[in-house]
Parts: structure tokens; C-alpha cells; sequence
């Protein structure tokens, strides 16, 4: 089985739920936040959005620098940030799909600047950096969107509202 | 690399960051809740230490029924829920480490009685019932604990109580 497969596999079933709770998102609060220190709504949806474009990134260069600005305007609606999510999990499952062996058994950096914050073999990479930090702050949402009184649809299983 | 090999440092960092975060959690406060649709504290912090047993079930067995009550011994306070995860993790990464191939691509099929809820290889149900799960209710948790004014641990990078 090639490497790259169950994370193929993965990605595809973790952004259909994703997109599930982003489309859940009210326009009208984008500003809003739980707590002063919190991250507002619109940033953290945005930031969920921003980590569905890594695995393109992971696997298709050896590095991602943060200083560079990826040249996309970042979204301000709810219907922005579908058409983005929408195109970064095109653009990551495409790639992920092409990714060979030995690919996957290369090394990739995160850096800013000619900063290195780690070197680590891309799997790794693909699983802690992007994907289970993109499930930890998509749980965040989850909260922040209840909070909201917006009905939640099921990741895992049924919400407060399938009940 | 053996499936089980390339889960076990990935399991250990994981965690090792959930523990972080339980740690932080407030005396007093199970009860909780941050919405009336919510579960409470103390309900979520339960849930999030189950689910590591759940890693050492599903190598266990060869599948679930749902409809069927698991046996739960009831707690209370964070020493008793650190205690049983302490207790839980080494099981789960000696269950895990044990693996061969073979053990993680056999199909593990969760029910709900008569119904087939999914069949999928056992290294599926690692991923996506346990650690994917698990990662969802911690970031739910990092946002109550945010509420309840706890200075919180970075998990995938700083948090605003260390940047």
C-alpha cells in the first residue's frame, strides 16, 4: 500500500465534516470572540481554512516559509471562506493523491524567514503540523459556534441537536 | 516502517500535551458547562480520558455495539482523572507497540445492535475514533478552560498566555 494512501483517505472524510461546520458559520459574528484572549470566530475559521492548504504544501515543496504571504486575499464571509476551504482541499487532495513513496520519505521544514522551526519527515509532518491541528481547532469552533446558539452537525457522532 | 511504529511517537507526543492541559483543570468546577446544550466540564474531561482506553479496546477486540453499556467506574476531582489516565496510557501504547501489520488491516466493525455503523481496518479506528476524537474534545476543552480564565499550555503553538 503506498504511504500516502490512508491519509488520502482521511483527508478526504476530515474536510467533509469540516465543511459541514463551516457552513454553519453566521456572517453577522465574525468579529465575535468567547473570552479578550480568545482568537475571534473569523480568524480561527479563516486559520482552519490556512491549515487545509498545508498538506499541498507539505507535499509538493520541502518547505513553507510563514513570512511569505501566499498572495490570496483572505476570505470575510461565510461564502468566502467556502469558496477557499473548497479550493485548498482540491489543491491538497490533488496532491496528496500524486504523492509517491518517495516523497513521503523525505524530510520537510517549517520556517520563518531563515528561521528553521523544524525539519521532521513529511509524515509526521502531514499528521501533528496539519491534520490533528486542524481537528483541534476545528473543535474550538465547535464550541465557539454553540455559544452561538448555531445548531452543530455530527463530527464523531451525534451532537446536542441530532439527539 | 511497521504501522505501530510509525504511531507510537505520535501517540506519546499527543499525549503528553493532553496530560498539559488536564492538569489546568479547575477544582470545583465539574458542573460547568459554557452553554445548556453543552456537556459539562467535568463530562468532557471524562470523556477525553475514556477515549484513551478506547485505543487499547480497539486492539482488543475485533469490534463494538454501541447499544451495548460500557462498564464505567465513576470518579471525581482531577488527581482521581490524572490517576486514571496515567493508567490508561500505558496501556494504550503497549497495546499499540505489540501491533503487527496484519493485526492493524484486520476490518473492526462498530454496530448499534442489528446496525453497521462501519467496518474499516483496525488502524482506521486508531486514527479516526480514537486520536482524531480525542485531538476534537481536547481543543473543545482548551475553549472551557479559556472561559473559566485558566492560563492555558500551547499545544500546537503558543497560546495568548505564553506568546
Amino acid at each position: 500500500m503506498p504511504m500516502i494512501e490512508p491519509f488520502v483517505a482521511e483527508f478526504t472524510r476530515e474536510m467533509a465534516s469540516t465543511r459541514r461546520l463551516l457552513e454553519r458559520i453566521p456572517n453577522e459574528h465574525w468579529a465575535w470572540r468567547p473570552h479578550p484572549k480568545s482568537t475571534p470566530l473569523g480568524d480561527l475559521a479563516r486559520h482552519v481554512v490556512d491549515i487545509a492548504t498545508w498538506p499541498y504544501a507539505i507535499v509538493t515543496a520541502d518547505k513553507l516559509d510563514f513570512l511569505q504571504a501566499d498572495g490570496r486575499t483572505p476570505p470575510s464571509t461565510t461564502a468566502e471562506l467556502l469558496a477557499a476551504f473548497d479550493a485548498s482541499v482540491a489543491a491538497s487532495e490533488a496532491a496528496l493523491r500524486a504523492t509517491t513513496d518517495d516523497v513521503m520519505q523525505g524530510s520537510w521544514s517549517a520556517v520563518v524567514g531563515d528561521h528553521v522551526i523544524f525539519t521532521r519527515p513529511r509524515p509526521g509532518v502531514l499528521r501533528s503540523f496539519s491534520l490533528n491541528h486542524l481537528y483541534h481547532h476545528r473543535g474550538q469552533l465547535t464550541v465557539y459556534l454553540r455559544l452561538l446558539d448555531v445548531p452543530l452537525p455530527s463530527i464523531y457522532g451525534p451532537t446536542a441537536d441530532d439527539a | 516502517m511497521a504501522i505501530a511504529a510509525s504511531m507510537i511517537p505520535e501517540f506519546k507526543l499527543e499525549m503528553a500535551n493532553t496530560r498539559r492541559l488536564l492538569e489546568r483543570l479547575p477544582e470545583g468546577k465539574d458542573d460547568w458547562r459554557p452553554h445548556a446544550k453543552s456537556y459539562t466540564l467535568g463530562q468532557l474531561s471524562r470523556h477525553i480520558v475514556d477515549t484513551v482506553g478506547w485505543f487499547t479496546y480497539t486492539m482488543q477486540s475485533e469490534g463494538i455495539d454501541f447499544a451495548q453499556p460500557m462498564p464505567r467506574q465513576e470518579l471525581s476531582g482531577r488527581d482521581a482523572l490524572l490517576a486514571l489516565f496515567d493508567r490508561l496510557v500505558p496501556e494504550a501504547e503497549g497495546a499499540i507497540a505489540g501491533a503487527s501489520d496484519d493485526a492493524m488491516m484486520q476490518q473492526w466493525t462498530a454496530r448499534a445492535g442489528e446496525h453497521v455503523v462501519f467496518t474499516v481496518p483496525r488502524a482506521g479506528v486508531l486514527r479516526s475514533m480514537c486520536m482524531n476524537h480525542l485531538i476534537h474534545h481536547r481543543g473543545q476543552l482548551t475553549v472551557y478552560l479559556r472561559e473559566l480564565d485558566v492560563p492555558l499550555p500551547g499545544l500546537y503553538g503558543p497560546s495568548a498566555d505564553e506568546a
